[in-house]
């Protein structure tokens, strides 16, 4: 069985076809040679009986007549046929009446009477048994030996012809299946033969021609494919190999790196503890040293928050001299028009009429109707006083505004004056309140450059924070909204204030449509230093975040961009107690 | 052993060997009548009766004309039949027609008379069969003769053929002589 295992799957199924048909002819030979030899025994069988029907016909009147030579002569007439090899007579009486030997040999005997047994077949000899009957009575009873020898002759004969038939029969079974084989073997084979190559060579690509659809051509395909994946994984294998290589290379140059940087390290390692020696004496001293430099720094911090006080109290200031500057200005232009109307007034022209009059004031009637310019007068009077009445009317109007103007300097100055001295201190406060009053901090110029402040008061809960802070904050928005709306070339100049909640929080919204942000500017706009506006000093958006935020809230800053304006939101809290 | 002994035994086996010869003789005889009576049946069975003579017959006739040689032999035969008749066995001295014999056995005793006997049953339906010397040349259809210390017998087929006897070939077979 480990034979047939081990051989080529051509010779299997070589071993199996001849398997197959070899017990299939053998067993088709087998029935037809058995059926063959019970027929010649029948045939044999059969002939026997007409023969032994005869004999016993003719021996009837020799039994019953006693004439054995008539009943051996009637025997010996069997002769004729080769395969009785024996016959005799028996009487009724059980005695031997006849006897036929072909031989002469003796060898047979003449079987004794037994009425049940006609045929017996047996060691290669047939005995028929058959009745003599005279009148339907028995008289005797022939038996006839036949040897079926050559029966047996015919059936070796029949069975060398089988046999010969059978090889030639293999033979050819042999032949066909080889050719019809080789349509399932040669392509496995083929296969095989390519999967050895594959093996030994490892060459993955070469690859075998798919022919079929059946179970062949699928499993050429799959190997087809897997001859793919190997190649690709063995690309992708040198590749790792080439690349483990040079990792193994740079690895190392890397041990050699590291083996001279160890010896670097261990050189350093020897440097730094003479080093650390030398820290530790100078960690002794350190800690003077740390304590000193704190008490500097705390003091410096202080400094900061005190110049960051002052640069927010500064930025008020500056606003409140800004506007009262402004406002300065608007006075000094009334007063240099008031002085023009008065350097351009026409009172002078009244002179030289007063004069005209002194010079004819003996005449006076006469020269107002006789002379030519004394006919003027009064109608020159008459235009003179409607110029002087105009005259008047712009001083009283210059001098209303400059009235006005003072008195916005003295309002300016008593709210500067209203929140210097509360920094620190947290109060009740409406947020519009403060915005109101840090537009009027800013108002002047706004005016002048046609700024439009548009407002979206919501009402919300009061405040309760630093009121100084707040405001510095708001100035500060509210400023810079001024400015980038002053610096931008945009037709519509206007601020607009949101005041709304948001979040629980007091939200305020300075939006203007002045010159923008850049993007890239808007995440440092909070930084300290950072100033984009020509005449900023770079901390007023910095201060104002770290104000709001110590106020709990937060300065956020949104911009689409350079021109397309800029919106700070103002978020602050709502005091715990008031909301209480 | 004195002369007297010897010739007792001598004597006695004498006796002895007489007593037995006489015996065999006997026996003989006995056997080869037994034989011919067998004879007779089978003769009757070999031949192809004509219908009209079986079908008015009562029984199947057999006729002992003369001493009969048989003693019970032909006796034992009567419960056989022929041609599905009873066999019936009649002695007589005479051929008497009436008797109607199907077979007419004529014993030696009747040596000188046989050819009258013949003579009277003429063609008539009737078998007859004589171990007297030459019986079928003198007209009787089947005589026994002895070959070779067997018991044959002769047919007259002829004679036979006259009186519608007809014999099966198997018999003619058999027969030692046909005439």
């Amino acid at each position: 069985m480990n034979i047939l295992k081990n051989l080529g799957i051509h010779s299997k199924l070589l071993i199996v076809y001849i398997s197959i048909t070899g017990l299939m002819l053998a067993i088709a030979f087998t029935i037809i040679t058995s059926l063959n030899l019970k027929s010649s025994k029948n045939n044999i069988i059969s002939d026997l009986n007409v023969v032994a029907d005869i004999v016993a016909d003719s021996s009837v009147a020799s039994l019953a007549f006693s004439d054995f030579e008539s009943a051996g002569s009637n025997l010996s007439l069997l002769k004729s046929h080769k395969s009785v090899v024996f016959a005799c007579i028996r009487t009724a009486g059980n005695n031997v009446f006849a006897e036929y030997d072909l031989d002469v040999k003796n060898i047979f005997i003449c079987d004794d009477f037994d009425a049940h047994e006609n045929i017996i077949i047996l060691n290669g000899y047939v005995d028929l048994f058959k009745p003599v009957f005279l009148d339907g009575e028995p008289i005797g009873r022939l038996q006839i030996k036949a040897s079926l020898s050559e029966l047996t002759e015919r059936t070796i004969r029949s069975a060398q012809i089988s046999l010969i038939i059978f090889i030639g029969l293999m033979l050819v079974t042999v032949l066909i299946s080889r050719r019809i084989m080789r349509f399932i073997t040669d392509p496995i084979t083929s296969l095989k033969d390519l999967a050895q190559k594959v093996s030994r060579n490892k060459d993955y690509s070469l690859r075998m021609e798919k022919t079929t659809d059946d179970e062949v051509g699928v499993l050429i395909g799959s190997f087809n494919n897997m001859l793919d994946q190997i190649q690709n994984r063995d690309s992708a294998l040198i590749e790792e190999k080439e690349k483990a290589e040079a990792l193994a290379e740079s690895a190392k140059n890397y041990a050699l790196k590291t083996e001279k940087m160890n010896v670097d390290l261990e050189n350093e390692i020897r440097e730094r503890a003479r080093i650390e020696d030398e820290l530790q004496e100078l960690n002794e001293t350190l800690e003077d040293k740390v304590y000193e430099r704190t008490s500097e720094l705390k003091e410096l911090n202080e400094k900061i928050g005190d110049i960051a006080r002052n640069a927010g109290m500064a930025e008020v200031a500056s606003g409140v001299l800004h506007n009262v500057g402004n406002v300065l200005n608007s006075v000094n232009v009334s007063a240099s028009v008031i002085r023009e109307h008065v350097r351009k007034s026409k009172a002078e022209n009244l002179n030289r009429i007063v004069m005209m009059l002194e010079e004819n004031k003996d005449n006076l009637a006469g020269f107002i109707s006789e002379d030519d310019k004394g006919r003027q007068i009064p109608r020159f009077l008459s235009l003179l006083a409607d110029q002087l009445n105009a005259e008047k009317e712009g001083l009283y109007n210059e001098l209303d505004e400059l009235a006005s103007n003072i008195d916005h300097i003295k309002n300016v100055i008593s709210m500067q004056q209203s929140y210097a001295g509360s920094y620190g201190v947290r109060e009740k406060v409406v947020l519009s309140d403060l915005v109101e009053d840090a537009l009027k901090i800013n108002l002047q110029g706004m005016k002048r450059y046609g700024i439009k402040v548009v407002k979206n008061y919501n009402d919300i809960k009061q405040l309760y924070v630093d009121k100084h802070k707040t405001l510095q904050v708001i100035i500060n928005l509210i400023s810079n909204a001024k400015y980038a709306l002053v610096d931008s070339a945009n037709t519509e100049k206007e601020i607009i204030l949101n005041i709304s909640n948001e979040d629980d929080m007091a939200r305020l919204e300075v939006r203007d449509t002045g010159i923008g942000i850049e993007k890239k500017d808007v995440p440092h706009l909070f930084e300290y230093g950072f100033k984009k506006r020509r005449g900023g000093h770079g901390f007023g958006l910095h201060h104002s975040a770290i104000v709001a935020n110590e106020l709990g809230g937060s300065v956020s800053v949104k911009s689409d961009g350079l021109g397309k304006g800029a919106s700070f939101v103002l978020l602050l809290p709502y005091d715990k107690q008031i909301t209480e | 052993m004195n002369k007297l002994s010897i010739i007792l035994r001598n004597y006695f086996i004498l006796i002895l060997v007489s007593m037995s010869w006489c015996a065999s003789v006997h026996a003989d005889f006995n056997r080869e009548y037994q034989l011919k009576a067998a004879y007779l049946l089978n003769f009757a069975r070999f031949i192809y009766w004509p219908e009209q003579v079986i079908k008015t017959a009562d029984n199947f006739n057999i006729c002992v004309i003369g001493e009969n040689p048989f003693n019970d032999s032909l006796d034992k035969l009567s419960n056989k039949k022929i041609k599905n008749k009873k066999i019936k066995i009649t002695y007589s001295k005479y051929y008497v027609e009436e008797t109607q014999c199907h077979i007419a056995y004529i014993s030696k005793t009747k040596n000188n008379e046989h050819k009258d006997i013949i003579n009277k049953i003429g063609n008539d339906v009737v078998l007859t069969v004589s171990d007297i010397d030459g019986f079928a040349l003198d007209g009787g259809m089947i005589g026994f003769v002895r070959v070779k210390n067997k018991i044959k017998f002769e047919i007259n087929v002829d004679k036979s053929v006259k009186s519608n006897i007809k014999y099966r070939s198997q018999l003619l077979e058999v027969a030692e002589q046909l005439r």
